[in-house]
């Protein structure tokens, strides 16, 4: 084959975003379709589906294949592409009579909680009347059709991607709204008499038939993109301009003119005269039926460990023991590196595994699944073996059972972090992970249970805490089953696996706070009972119950101020890495005259910290004063809105530390190199490099991920607001503070998220 | 849009956006016969971005780097404010061309110089190379800041339906 030619074909543009979509689109209707199909096979057959599949083909070929890679140098290949997104595409994916298998294919919640109140609003229905009625998706498409193609909005398109993209959606977009009339897929109703359609695609044509004259006829080049681009082939740009004038005269009059055969022929062999009201009542869904869906469908959570081999694979205490395995080794790469290999943070294990490797990983667990840190957590695996020697008898002290002792320590981890540049010292890395193993041992020798896990690791609180917003929880399937449980074998263990040794007792646990997801209770209970179900993150937090070895969040200050430092931790942690921050920061130092800059971090924390802390305290207290009657105490009343902070936090750690760890993978090969040249092991020294796409768009990605955990913290707060009050005002006043501090939060974090980063340790960076 | 003839090779230089603005932008290039009737596949393209006078380049890129342009500099010695960049088909879409990914540090008028060889034959040539200031509104910022309010409005508006649903059952 011909390279050029070769070259030509293989010009295809994967674009992640609009895969993506045209996938995503296919599952949920296809899911939607097969649920319909089982019920009203005579309405939903094979070739609707077959019509909407080919439908999205279509447009997906239009946009990633080679058509899109040369729109900009042939005008006539540009008109190809235009006509599939206008002419047939949207015929193929009405004919899919797409809107019931949609509604059907998407989570139940969505359906009913989400979208269920729009659809049923009159008003909504007369805007959705009025939008398909045949004189304005008429017009809107005659009107859009003419205005792309003016040389002003033509010419836009071809300089920038994005009103490229904007013009594609607008082409579908009116393109669906005009074939509506035509195909109107049910259960929608005719507003004009079939007949009448066939009017409507004549003048739709005529004005095709005249644009296309236009460029087939007119002696001058329209764009000028195409009268400058290279010529490929020998083809003028003019000759090029009359060949797509040709492509949308000819094919695009047929693609009008097929459909007015096929109603002319359906109406003069159909019943004469037959009224829109008369087809409406024919074709008028049954809804009834269509609400009857199987009782399986309406389970609405899903069991992860019901994935068939996943689930045996994760509910194996083997694979745990692999996982925690090849952490272990990790951590002994980080401190064999950290004590003995090259100080340099940013060529050195010790300064990139923990600090911008795992960090990210871990946050990121958190966010798309749960605690999986604690699942593999490679000290416990230690620990189980020094069990051995030290069998751990004691019982842990009562005045420490709760998380005041955490607290302070996890606040102590984050400033001393930043404070002595922990991550910019591998021996002092290496030396924290030896005391960390060190602790877990001693601690867990000492005393019964998982009492490190409970009352002192930084870590696990860290990952409790945020694993609020978590959308994976260990709970119970059928609370039912636990009822004429008598053997609490989640809790106590038998005498093949042990129970939860942070005494979470399942049939009254809820929400994952305390939960290492260890699993050993799914491997416990006799039943199978136990799984790893889905939840809507964070929904747990707003309800007011009794959980197991928790209590209540209201009765439970010191969980509320964990919450909170690991929240005013984000903050704080992501601003001392920006530009203003860290040059305001040296600023201090040098105007104090002193050589380390420990000084000033610690009082950038303590302001932070204060300035947090004292804001939650304050928006308790004017959110109290909203109460009508008896007010609650401050006490009982502002820890159950704290826990509201933990979405935005969440996001503010992963837009943090997931920026460390993509700037962190593309550093392995440099310390492998590094190692391999301390060692004198030829491991080769190449730079690992990541696509440049992902690091360019991973701001706009931050910011979608503070706005998604600022709308999860309003939304939050909103609910425990709903519980506090029935009257509406109150409930606003009551709910008002804290969406003030969040907007405020969320104000703070995206300036900073918008700043240079600065990440000191690193090659040719001063601090 | 950059055309040059230089016997027997016709590179045209095309740029995306075709305004160039502080940050990345790609440069792809296409090399043809001079009369422009072969399209040639195999012609090994370089563009060489020569900073405006006087501009102070970040030693790292916009992430806080180092990238590795920055580390192998910083391993070999070499520190030079030019840069290079090795054009590419697999970085293009459209494969008859080849292109690169282009990050511009700091606005004011750059130097791009071409360089393209086949076989025995060679093209070089420079063009000035506007960048200006970001805009002061960046689409995706304004889009992430609007998000919020835009998910709040029609909360509040599924909210308002809810209720009246509920009352109305």
């Amino acid at each position: 084959m011909n390279s050029v030619f070769e070259a030509v074909l293989g010009s295809w543009n994967f674009a992640p975003l609009p895969l993506l979509s045209l996938f995503l689109g296919a599952a949920v209707y296809l899911r939607g379709w097969s649920r319909l199909h089982r019920q009203l096979p005579e309405r939903f057959t094979s070739a609707r589906c077959v019509s909407f599949l080919s439908g999205l083909t279509v447009v997906g070929f239009a946009v990633v294949s080679p058509l899109d890679a040369f729109a900009n140098l042939l005008l006539q290949v540009h008109m190809v592409q235009h006509l599939l997104l206008t002419m047939v595409a949207p015929p193929l994916l009405l004919l899919g009579s797409p809107y019931l298998p949609i509604l059907c294919g998407l989570p139940r919640v969505v359906t009913r909680d989400v979208l269920g109140p729009f659809l049923a609003a009159p008003e909504l229905r007369r805007w959705g009347h009025r939008l398909t009625h045949p004189l304005f998706t008429g017009a809107v498409f005659v009107l859009s059709n003419l205005a792309w193609h003016h040389p002003v909005l033509y010419e836009l398109a071809l300089r920038s991607r994005g009103w490229h993209e904007l013009e594609h959606l607008f082409f579908l977009g009116t393109a669906l709204l005009f074939w509506f009339p035509v195909i109107q897929p049910w259960p929608s109703r005719p507003i004009w008499p079939r007949w009448a359609m066939i009017p409507y695609l004549l003048v739709a044509d005529l004005q095709n038939t005249a644009l296309g004259g236009f460029f087939s006829f007119y002696d001058h080049v329209l764009y000028p993109t195409y009268a400058a681009a290279p010529r490929v082939w020998s083809l003028t740009p003019l000759a090029d301009q009359q060949a797509a004038g040709a492509i949308m005269w000819v094919p695009g009059s047929m693609a009008f003119l097929l459909p007015v055969v096929l109603i002319v022929v359906e109406v003069l062999s159909g019943p004469r005269g037959v009224r829109p009201s008369e087809v409406a009542r024919r074709t008028r869904p049954r809804p009834q039926r269509i609400r009857a869906l199987p009782s399986s469908d309406r389970a609405e959570a899903w069991d992860l460990l019901s994935v068939p081999r996943l689930g045996a694979v994760l509910r194996s205490a083997f694979t745990r023991r692999v996982v925690q395995t090849g952490l272990l080794l990790l951590a002994a790469l980080v401190v064999w590196d950290g004590w003995w290999g090259t100080p340099i943070s940013s060529l050195n294990f010790a300064g990139i595994l923990p600090w911008m490797g795992w960090r990210g990983l871990l946050v990121i667990g958190l966010l798309v699944a749960g605690n999986v840190f604690c699942y593999s957590c490679p000290m416990m695996w230690v620990r189980d073996w020094g069990r051995r020697i030290l069998p751990g008898r004691l019982t842990w002290p009562r005045a420490l059972r709760s998380k005041w002792l955490a607290v302070v320590l996890l606040a102590l981890f984050f400033w001393a972090s930043e404070a002595f540049q922990w991550w910019d010292r591998p021996a002092a890395t290496a030396s924290l992970v030896v005391a960390y193993f060190v602790a877990a041992v001693l601690i867990d020798g000492l005393f019964k249970g998982a009492s490190f896990c409970k009352y002192v690791c930084p870590i696990g609180q860290f990952n409790f805490a945020q694993s609020l917003v978590s959308p994976l929880e260990v709970k119970v399937k059928d609370a039912e089953t636990c009822r004429s449980c008598t053997t609490h074998d989640c809790l106590k263990g038998n005498a093949t696996q042990r129970g939860c040794e942070l005494e979470l007792f399942l049939p009254r646990k809820a929400g994952n706070l305390e939960c290492t997801f260890c699993l050993d209770c799914v491997r416990a209970c006799p039943q199978g009972n136990v799984g790893v179900l889905t939840v809507f993150p964070a929904r747990d937090a707003t309800e007011d119950r009794n959980r197991s070895s928790i209590g209540r969040y209201k009765r439970r200050p010191d969980w509320a101020v964990l919450v909170a430092v690991v929240a005013a931790a984000a903050w704080a942690g992501s601003a001392v890495m920006v530009a203003p921050v860290v040059q305001w920061l040296a600023a201090l130092q040098g105007s104090w005259g002193l050589s380390d800059s420990w000084l000033p971090i610690t009082l950038f924390y303590l302001v932070v910290g204060g300035v947090v802390l004292g804001g939650l305290a304050l928006g308790g207290e004017l959110s109290r004063r909203m109460q009508s009657g008896q007010r609650t105490s401050w006490r009982e009343w502002t820890p159950e809105f704290v826990y509201a902070i933990a979405p935005i936090g969440l996001a503010v750690w992963v837009a943090h530390y997931g920026f460390h760890l993509l700037v962190g993978v593309p550093l392995i090969g440099p310390a492998l190199g590094r190692l391999a040249w301390d060692t004198g092991v030829p491991l080769g020294t190449g730079l690992i490099t990541l696509p440049l796409a992902w690091r360019e768009g991973f701001p706009t990605v931050q910011l979608l991920i503070l706005d998604a955990g600022y709308l999860l913290s309003l939304w939050m707060s909103w609910r425990i607001a709903q519980r506090k009050a029935t009257e509406r005002t109150r409930r606003l006043g009551i709910w008002a503070p804290w969406a003030g501090l969040w907007t405020l939060g969320y104000g703070a974090a995206f300036w900073i998220f918008l700043q240079p980063m600065q990440m000191r340790g690193l090659p040719g960076q001063a601090w | 849009m950059l055309q040059e003839v230089q016997s027997p090779l016709r590179v045209t230089v095309m740029m995306d956006p075709a305004e160039a603005r502080l940050g990345w932008i790609d440069l792809s290039v296409l090399v043809q016969s001079a009369e422009g009737t072969e399209v040639w596949l195999d012609a090994e393209t370089e563009f060489l971005l020569h900073p405006p006078k006087g501009a102070v380049l970040p030693a790292l890129d916009p992430f806080c780097g180092p990238n590795g342009e920055a580390l192998s500099q910083a391993r070999s010695g070499v520190n030079s404010p030019t840069r290079k960049y090795v054009a590419t088909r697999a970085a293009a879409t459209n494969r008859l061309l080849r292109a690169a990914r282009i990050h511009l540090p700091v606005a004011g008028e750059w130097l791009l110089e071409v360089r393209v060889r086949r076989a025995d034959a060679r093209a070089q040539f420079q063009a000035p190379l506007s960048v200006l200031e970001p805009p002061l509104a960046r689409t995706s910022v304004v889009g992430c800041l609007a998000l919020p309010p835009l998910a709040i409005g029609l909360f509040m508006t599924h909210q308002g339906l809810r209720r009246r649903l509920m009352s109305s059952s």
